[in-house]
């Protein structure tokens, strides 16, 4: 009875199977035009402008519009500003938006939504950009499509900073009645400017977007936008080769073999000013010592870290500002290269010796955060170190741990790290500029804090550029840190659409979805 | 009866404010905080991480925010996701059926499955059928269950294309009525496969182990001496005394009904309370994570009582 009962169930089983399969097919809506793009997770809300909130920011950058935005080799251009002018050393900006870009509702955009926006984030501090905006003293509105920045210092980097992250231009007429942002209606049922509005967001599994009709660009291409969210990288990679998805970005490297064979699919490197780099803590008394730090970036083997670790898609990076920005790296006076007997020397010359068990120096610690391939690297490093008598202990943490202890207490030795170098070279002054806030290892040197200075001072590129590399110059003496890889990965997408948002450098946004097709 | 149910309920509740307590101080110690999450991984500024501090009442000291938080829970208040901005308990419940669904669905499946297996090689011991039951619960006792799951996707969505990849509704077409009721059924059955399989091994050793050690009593040998018939002495006495621990391995395990199982969510991206556990856990969410834990070591506690009742029902030996 109870083995009848039994094989029963695996004949039900199987026939479930069997029937299920048979009525399955992939359901293409006729005349409806679907992109499906995979997302990692749960948008915090639709208000782009209060946190820095990595998954919503590919959806809000196509709901709303920024005064200028970034394309996909992270270069500013246009949005809702046509053209703008810098005066009195960087210290007026002055923009001239279009006049004929309207808002979801109706009512068009105009400069005082432009100064509502940016004078309710500079009030609020606990909004993202709060505090990048008190560099700026007032906002002028001369006319319905004309917005001038003052600020109190110069600083042309502030426009490419327009274009990044937290500064997306809200309507006045919604927003401004009295609530906060966060309690705003609007704030999950958004009112954009954008190419697409909100049509459906259903927690933990898509959120949707339609066509804007009536774009100011022209009516997006596609019907529909649907953001699926699929956490694991496998599955991910799995549904969009069985074509439960269409756009995936940031492949797996161990994966880009495969999909490269496969016809259907489209793979296109996508390369950002992220270096993996070392940073060193310049108050700790062996490593206060250029010749240490010197050593160690000359034992460092970039070229066996980019092969063995990220399959030679991260390629080796030696300039101190990413040389992916050509303008403003600086390819001459870089950091070492890899040269194990030149190590030894630098060491000896400086008057180190080996202990009884071969070591110059020992007891060097990095901290690592997991995944991204880091720990490895960091065993790479500590191997070839040893080869030159220096001792780098691994230390691997989850990343808020790691956060806590390298951001915040500022209590390591050598520390491995991420992180946009963008969207504009003034970003070394945040990186490595005196008391800057993400200058863990407190590096200070009074002429590069200045040329830092004056490169913010000017819109002209060439003598920007000249600033910029004069101080990489400098950075390449010192070695407050050292550039190890450069940050780059593949972007998928099926080979039946055109115009992804990364082949759009110089024409549309990073994430913008307004001139997909299908072929 | 009635002493012993009360004696449950106390000490029920008393390890309900013990766990909540622990959790409380856990998750505030442990390094990280929701203001890293909400400042994004690119930003370090102090005035900032103040000003966030403030708003979210994490500048207050522990001691307060942990009375602050025991007064609303015992309201039934569990808070405000700091990430999200929305009631906690609101994002709990409107994941919770995703989960119960599935993992209710696999517990009852492989409850069965398993049992049945164990009590088939148990009574033919050593013969071909338990030598293949047992090899192939040894295999699945060994598999782990993300890769098992992934295996199912390659084999049956991109290879063979007969099931969905992930997710519980078609993403290109929103069904509804009886549409919805099989686009679900669909895409739940690679996820329910793998737990069911995932699961079996535990079940089949239970029910085969209890089962063996009770027919190997002597009460079970004076039975056959009497003459009675094998099916008679198994359905009246074996059965009854062996399947104890499988009641409790089962209530257990009902407990997942609320944490949900986190690697086959995230595998099958689920749109359950397992994910909303981890990604709570990465985002240092508080008051998701505090919500999520007191929910669950609440249903734990009831769920252990109801087993310790139901035993002392089930075996006349328990003393209460």
């Amino acid at each position: 009875m109870k083995r009848k009962l039994f094989l029963s169930m695996v004949i039900f089983i199987l026939v479930g199977v069997v029937v299920l399969g048979s009525s399955f097919s992939v359901n293409a809506q006729s005349g409806d035009k679907t992109l499906i793009v995979r997302a990692m997770g749960d948008p915090m809300s639709f208000n782009p402008d209060t946190l820095a909130d990595d998954f919503a920011y590919a959806i809000v950058q196509n709901i709303y519009n920024r005064i200028v935005k970034l394309d996909a080799s992270k270069q500013v251009i246009p949005d809702l500003a046509t053209e703008w002018d810098v005066e009195e050393e960087g210290k007026r900006i002055i923009f001239h938006l279009r006049d004929d870009a309207h808002w979801h509702d109706g009512e068009p955009v105009t400069s005082e939504d432009v100064k509502y926006t940016f004078d309710t984030i500079k009030e609020n501090s606990s909004y993202y950009f709060s505090s990048r905006l008190q560099i700026v003293d007032s906002i002028e509105t001369p006319d319905d499509y004309t917005v001038i920045f003052n600020l109190n210092k110069s600083d042309v980097s502030f426009i490419a900073d327009l274009g990044w992250y937290a500064t997306f231009v809200l309507p006045e007429h919604v927003f401004n009645n009295g609530q906060d942002w966060e309690d705003n209606p609007a704030t999950m049922d958004p009112v954009g400017s954008g190419p697409f509005k909100l049509s459906e967001f259903k927690q933990g599994q898509s959120i949707t977007l339609i066509a804007n009709e009536d774009y100011h660009e022209g009516a997006p291409k596609m019907d529909r936008i649907i953001f699926s969210i699929i956490p694991d990288d496998a599955t991910a990679v799995q549904a969009l080769v069985n074509g439960s998805i269409d756009v995936l970005e940031g492949v797996p490297s161990a994966n880009v073999p495969e999909l490269k064979a496969n016809d259907d699919i489209r793979l296109v490197l996508n390369e950002y000013p992220s270096p993996m780099r070392i940073l060193f803590n310049l108050n700790h008394e062996t490593l206060a010592d250029v010749n240490v730090r010197r050593a160690i970036a000359t034992a460092i083997n970039r070229e066996e870290i980019s092969q063995k670790i990220f399959a030679g898609i991260q390629p080796p990076e030696y300039n101190m500002y990413p040389a992916l920005i050509e303008w403003a790296s600086n390819s001459e006076d870089t950091a070492p290269h890899y040269d194990p007997e030149k190590a030894v020397q630098i060491l000896e010359d400086a008057g180190y010796e080996k202990d009884e068990d071969g070591f110059y120096i020992s007891g060097l610690t990095i901290d690592v955060f997991e995944g991204y391939g880091y720990p490895d690297a960091a065993k790479l490093m500590s191997s070839t170190l040893e080869e030159v008598g220096i001792e780098l202990i691994v230390q691997v943490h989850e990343f808020n741990a790691w956060n806590e202890k390298v951001a915040i207490q500022k209590d390591f030795m050598l520390e491995l790290q991420g992180g946009f170098m963008g969207p504009d070279p003034a970003a070394l002054q945040k990186r490595f500029g005196t008391g800057a806030p993400s200058n863990f290892g407190e590096y200070s040197n009074k002429e590069y804090d200045e040329l830092l200075a004056k490169g913010v001072s000017t819109g002209d590129r060439e003598e920007r550029a000249k600033y910029y590399k004069e101080a990489q110059t400098i950075l390449a003496e010192d070695l407050p840190y050292l550039p190890i890889v450069a940050y780059a990965a593949y972007d998928a997408n099926n080979a039946r659409f055109k115009n992804l948002p990364i082949d759009g450098a110089g024409k549309w946004g990073w994430q913008e979805y307004t001139f997909t097709d299908l072929k | 009866m009635k002493r012993y149910i009360g004696k449950r309920v106390l000490t029920g509740i008393i390890t309900i404010l013990i766990v909540f307590s622990i959790n409380f101080v856990i998750i505030n110690i442990a390094p990280g905080d929701p203001v890293k999450t909400l400042m994004g991984q690119e930003t370090d500024d102090p005035e900032l991480r103040a000003a966030l501090e403030e708003k979210y009442g994490l500048d207050e000291p522990l001691p307060v925010q942990y009375l602050t938080y025991l007064k609303n829970a015992l309201k039934g208040d569990l808070g405000i996701s700091i990430i999200y901005n929305r009631p906690v308990i609101k994002m709990i419940t409107e994941k919770l059926s995703a989960t119960i669904l599935l993992v209710l669905t696999s517990a009852i499946l492989s409850l069965l499955i398993g049992t049945i297996m164990g009590i088939i090689a148990a009574r033919k011991e050593d013969s071909i059928i338990d030598l293949i039951f047992s090899g192939f619960s040894y295999i699945l006792n060994s598999v782990p269950s993300f890769w098992l799951g992934l295996l199912f996707i390659i084999l049956f969505s991109t290879v063979l294309k007969i099931l969905p990849t992930y997710g519980m509704t078609n993403v290109r077409t929103s069904y509804t009525g009886l549409a919805y009721v099989w686009d679900v059924i669909k895409h739940m059955v690679l996820p329910v496969s793998t737990l069911v399989l995932i699961q079996i091994p535990l079940y089949f050793r239970i029910a085969k182990s209890s089962v063996l050690q009770v027919i190997n009593e002597d009460f079970i040998l004076t039975l056959r001496a009497t003459g009675m018939r094998e099916k008679k002495i198994f359905n009246k006495y074996v059965f009854k005394n062996a399947i104890l621990p499988t009641v409790t391995t089962f209530g257990i395990s009902l407990a997942y009904l609320i944490t949900g199982v986190v690697l086959i969510e995230i595998v099958f991206a689920w749109p359950g309370t397992g994910r909303l556990v981890l990604t709570a856990i990465n985002q240092r969410d508080y008051p998701t994570l505090m919500g999520i834990y007191l929910i669950m070591s609440v249903s734990i506690a009831v769920m252990m009582m109801i087993i310790d009742i139901l035993y002392a029902m089930l075996d006349p030996r328990i003393r209460y």
